[in-house]
């Protein structure tokens, strides 16, 4: 077994590199199916405790509604494998469906410049955070932390906390329509994950982020470009955001400035419940997107049941320390 | 004698001009001195960023801004966040500057009632609006005692016939306000056996959280026919419209300008669509300050501490389009291009605020050519022990509708 603290090579075709990549993905793919079955076997659940549903419509619900923690939480995984955090998700995601009203005001034909200035500026955002971790060695939390109240006060100053314009219909057309009888977010979601998963799993920079969450260390002695590597990730993570607002303002088809708060701490719990290290260097992309529909399936099945409040956060908060203890179990199994 | 009485007189005469001139330029500096002397009124928020403080504070300050207040009132906004320590600390900081009147949006219950005294004790007005404290001088003006849970659980109830699948979104757990309305509604609910609540949640008073959860109990329970909500209905709403368009649900709940136009539309409601409007509405904060200005400027005597604010009330059959920026001859909803969704039509009042319109409420101005007008007479709320005051007792049959009335349950 290659010790995991070794930084993982970035020539992509030289063969070492091939067997230890092998060697580092299969592992974590086991927590990542286990935890995807449960997610199958939450639905079936939901299904026998309620036989008057349908499967088919309540997979949809499932997927349909876990887009924006699938989306939002990749940026969030790139970051907590660097070993660091971004607490700025939730704000980023209110600021892009803010700015996509705005700019858009209704009309499609705005889209095509609109998309792509809200995803800059929400880029933009996670860049700065990237940029002054890496350069200004702030700790991660307190950047994204400070830069998520800044730019929360930049949101409101000019919005007052409402989109006073109607979001896009093209886009609203996007989150609600169906081709060919499937949901069109659901094309989406399976479109997303493949690019997440070569991105994070196959491309040279996602494996050169893994090297430098194992030990900053050696990647330095490598002469891995870390910082700008983690610029890199936490822009990734902006960019991310941005599109969950995207698509979280079609959801909803009006925006606040305030509606991506609640999904900052699921990001980060689909990454955890995922098998990704919280210190970093490990976890796949598979595993953060099992995490995610995983937390979708259990709020489908918490909603079904009418859990109370206090019982569903007692769950949610077990299922994540749950997904700690079991990585330190192996994580003890593994060492000996 | 006449000569000395002459004597005397013509030394009074001087004096008592004298004295006339005096009293003459005391009386006439009187006026100019009160002109001069601003009241000092403060506001304090709790949390700015939220559509709904936001709406509430700009009403506030279009008032402070409108004639005659704008020259008898030095006017200033502090935001506390929702920290009670926070807002302790900025009370203390109004007292001391010799404030007149606070209206503040109280983050605690009870947490605040000492310094709410020590303003009392210096002869401050202190009115807390939307939500209530229990200190005894204090005056409170909201909605709560007007019963929104029992009046639109009855309200539905009757529209549903007695019976159907019921959802309830909650709105945040924990908080006074839920336990509440909570508490009203079930009490309504629980008369009718033929009403099933087949699935709850806690939708946090938010759009996008309650779209979402009904989305995922529609998938279980396919055949829901009711919705009951405090908040977050336009996105319920929403989440029927997508996945059940042509078989809709009786719902109760906000009053976001896009809910009111979709349960207004005769479309919808021949595909089952039966919607209230009513809840609690931001425009309870500038009536609290009119109350308030009123009381400090010597033309109101209040005779309690709890006022209530009247709960807006629109079933579908009442929603009436506005042609202009104010709720005159009783329109009560605004055309969709004039504002967004989410925009709340309670943060108007046409009968209480005719000094405020859209523009008011959205950016914190005047409404060009207003006047403050007097208001109607005041309502006084009932206790609610706990909620606006400590020691009390509530009411007899206080979880009762009092705006519907009940129809037989069923056989």
């Amino acid at each position: 077994m290659v010790p995991r603290e070794a930084p993982a090579l970035p020539e992509p075709d030289a063969t070492p590199d091939r067997r230890l990549r092998t060697a580092r993905v299969n592992p974590e793919l086991l927590p990542s199916v286990a935890v995807l079955a449960c997610a199958v076997l939450l639905i079936i659940a939901t299904k026998v405790l309620n036989p008057g549903s349908s499967f088919g419509q309540q997979l949809s619900a499932v997927l349909v509604t876990s887009i924006f923690l699938v989306v939002a939480s990749f940026g969030q995984g790139l970051t907590i494998l660097l070993g660091g955090i971004d607490l700025s998700v939730g704000v980023v995601v209110g600021i892009s469906a803010m700015m996509i009203s705005t700019l858009t005001n209704g009309h499609n034909a705005a889209l095509y410049w609109a998309v792509p200035a809200t995803l800059a500026f929400c880029t933009g955002i996670g860049l700065i955070n990237g940029l002054g971790i890496a350069l200004g060695r702030v700790p991660p939390f307190i950047m994204t932390l400070a830069s998520s109240i800044t730019f929360f006060g930049v949101g409101l100053a000019f919005t007052s906390g409402l989109a006073q314009e109607p979001v896009a219909p093209a886009l609203q057309v996007l989150m609600t329509g169906h081709w060919l009888g499937v949901p069109i977010p659901i094309y989406l979601i399976v479109v997303f994950a493949a690019f997440a998963m070569l991105f994070q799993d196959g491309m040279t920079e996602g494996r050169k982020l893994y090297a430098i969450g194992s030990s900053p260390g050696a990647a330095r002695v490598l002469g891995l470009p870390i910082a700008g590597l983690t610029a890199l990730a936490y822009a990734i993570s902006g960019l991310c955001a941005g599109i969950a607002g995207l698509l979280l303002a079609g959801y909803s088809s009006a925006a606040t400035l305030d509606i991506g708060d609640p999904l900052l701490l699921p990001t980060i719990a689909a990454v955890v419940i995922g098998g990704a290290r919280v210190t970093g260097g490990r976890g796949i992309y598979l595993g953060t997107f099992a995490g995610a529909l995983f937390l979708s399936a259990l709020g489908t099945v918490i909603s079904a049941l009418s859990l109370s409040q206090g019982l569903r956060n007692i769950i949610e908060g077990a299922i994540i320390v749950g997904a700690l203890l079991l990585q330190s179990e192996r994580w003890g199994a593994l060492r000996s | 004698m006449g000569s000395s009485s002459g004597r005397f007189g013509a030394f009074l005469k001087p004096l008592l001009y004298g004295a006339g001139a005096l009293l003459a330029a005391v009386g006439l500096a009187q006026p100019v001195f009160a002109q001069a002397a601003r009241y000092k009124v403060f506001l304090d928020l709790s949390y700015s960023g939220n559509v709904w403080q936001t709406a509430a504070a700009n009403g506030i300050k279009a008032l402070a801004e409108t004639p005659p207040y704008d020259k008898e009132v030095t006017f200033k906004t502090v935001i506390s966040g929702t920290d009670v320590q926070h807002q302790i600390s900025d009370l203390q900081s109004m007292i001391a500057a010799g404030a007149n009147a606070i209206l503040f949006y109280p983050v605690s219950g009870t947490g605040l009632n000492r310094v709410i005294e020590q303003g009392c004790a210096r002869h401050i007005l202190m009115f807390a609006y939307d939500s209530s404290v229990t200190a005894p001088c204090a005056y409170n003006v909201n909605s709560l005692s007007e019963r929104y849970g029992a009046n639109s659980a009855q309200w539905m109830a009757n529209e549903m016939g007695g019976k159907g699948e019921l959802v309830i979104n909650h709105g945040v757990a924990g908080t006074a306000l839920t336990k509440l309305m909570d508490r009203e509604a079930l009490d309504v609910f629980h008369k009718y056996p033929g009403i099933k609540i087949v699935a709850q949640f806690y939708g946090n008073w938010n759009d996008a959280l309650s779209q979402e959860g009904v989305s995922r109990i529609l998938a279980a329970h396919p055949n829901i026919d009711a919705i009951w909500t405090v908040d977050g209905t336009w996105g319920s709403l929403q989440a029927m419209m997508q996945h059940r368009p042509n078989r809709l649900v009786v719902i109760a709940g906000q009053s976001n300008n896009g809910y009111r136009l979709l349960i207004g539309d005769k479309e919808l409601q021949a595909k089952g669509l039966k919607g209230l409007s009513a809840s609690f509405g931001p425009a309870d904060g500038p009536y609290a300050f009119k109350v308030m200005m009123e009381v400090l400027t010597g033309q109101l005597k209040l005779t309690g501490h709890n006022i209530a604010y009247p709960l807006p009330w629109i079933p579908y059959s009442k929603v009436k389009l506005c042609t202009g920026e104010s709720f005159v001859n009783g329109c009560n909803v605004f055309p969709a291009s004039k504002v967004p969704a989410l925009f709340i039509d309670t943060a108007l009042n046409g009968k209480l605020l005719p000094e405020l319109d859209l523009t008011s409420v959205q950016q914190g101005t005047p409404m060009p050519g207003a006047t403050i007008q007097k208001l109607p007479p005041v309502e006084y709320a009932g206790n609610l022990p706990g909620v606006n005051c400590e020691n009390c007792k509530a009411p007899a049959g206080w979880l009762d509708p009092t705006l519907v009335k009940p129809i037989p349950v069923p056989q």
